[in-house]
């Protein structure tokens, strides 16, 4: 299983699937599948979803379970 | 206004019957069809199945000639349904607007080997079948054209098997 962060830095961006889906040259309703975890991307497709939202690879895709935007801020708060 | 009113019908007519996903101007918004598909394959098999055995009676009877019209239909229907049944499920084929993405080709590869396999391995129970039946008696198709409509409801099969096995393969896709 690859998790991804794909729907958080779309959200962040305003893009709908579709747009995103254009921009990496996919069917819309492949980037639904990758967002639920349905479908793990080839490593083209991974490279060219980063290259897209002008992040490295495993800031996106991870092996394990992206922590929650909450207790990122709550660790970036305690940090400071 | 009536004028209006009559084209927002027709517009209302056009989207429920989905006949606006299949223009060349539509965008297709294609979803697994799980069910249709195995309608259509038993429906072929219905048709073919009252046509071959009605082909076999000599005395062309009234209900005989009306079986193989029902079946005819339901078998050529059925065929008919199947390729739109292809434009309305999951895309097995690139279309004008953009190709298969790796994911559609993947799934197209399983699906086609799946229903492949399915098919050969009815034709090798077939073949075993015709050739046991002779010697046992039993049922097979003894006119040409109940052979020419096998064959034609194999075509269907394999025309619409895809579409069951890929609408299986994937989940239901998310809305924009």
């Amino acid at each position: 299983m690859i998790y991804n962060r794909i729907a958080l830095f779309r959200a962040e961006r305003g893009e709908s699937r579709r747009e995103l889906a254009e921009a990496v040259g996919v069917n819309h309703q492949t980037i639904g599948y990758l967002e639920r975890g349905d479908y793990s991307p080839s490593l083209e497709l991974a490279m060219k979803i980063a290259e897209h939202f002008g992040v490295a690879l495993e800031h996106l895709f991870s092996f394990r379970p992206f922590e929650s935007v909450a207790v990122a801020l709550r660790r970036a708060e305690a940090t400071e | 206004m009536r004028a209006n009113a009559i084209a927002r019908h027709a517009d209302a007519f056009v989207h429920w019957t989905r006949l606006d996903r299949v223009t060349l101007l539509g965008h297709p918004e294609r979803r697994n069809l799980r069910w249709w598909p195995a309608l259509a394959l038993v429906t072929m098999l219905v048709g073919y199945v009252l046509v071959a055995a009605a082909i076999d009676d000599r005395t062309r009877s009234v209900a005989s000639l009306f079986r193989i019209a029902t079946g005819g239909l339901l078998l050529f229907g059925a065929l008919g349904a199947a390729g739109w049944l292809r434009m309305l499920g999951p895309r097995l084929m690139a279309d004008l607007e953009k190709g298969l993405d790796e994911r559609e080709r993947m799934l197209r590869a399983r699906a086609g080997h799946i229903s492949g396999r399915i098919i050969a391995s009815i034709a090798i129970i077939g073949c075993f079948y015709f050739g046991a039946a002779h010697p046992l008696g039993l049922w097979m198709p003894t006119q040409t054209i109940a052979w020419v409509y096998l064959g034609v409801m194999i075509e269907g099969w394999a025309l619409v098997l895809p579409v069951l096995v890929v609408s299986w393969l994937q989940p239901p896709p998310e809305r924009d």
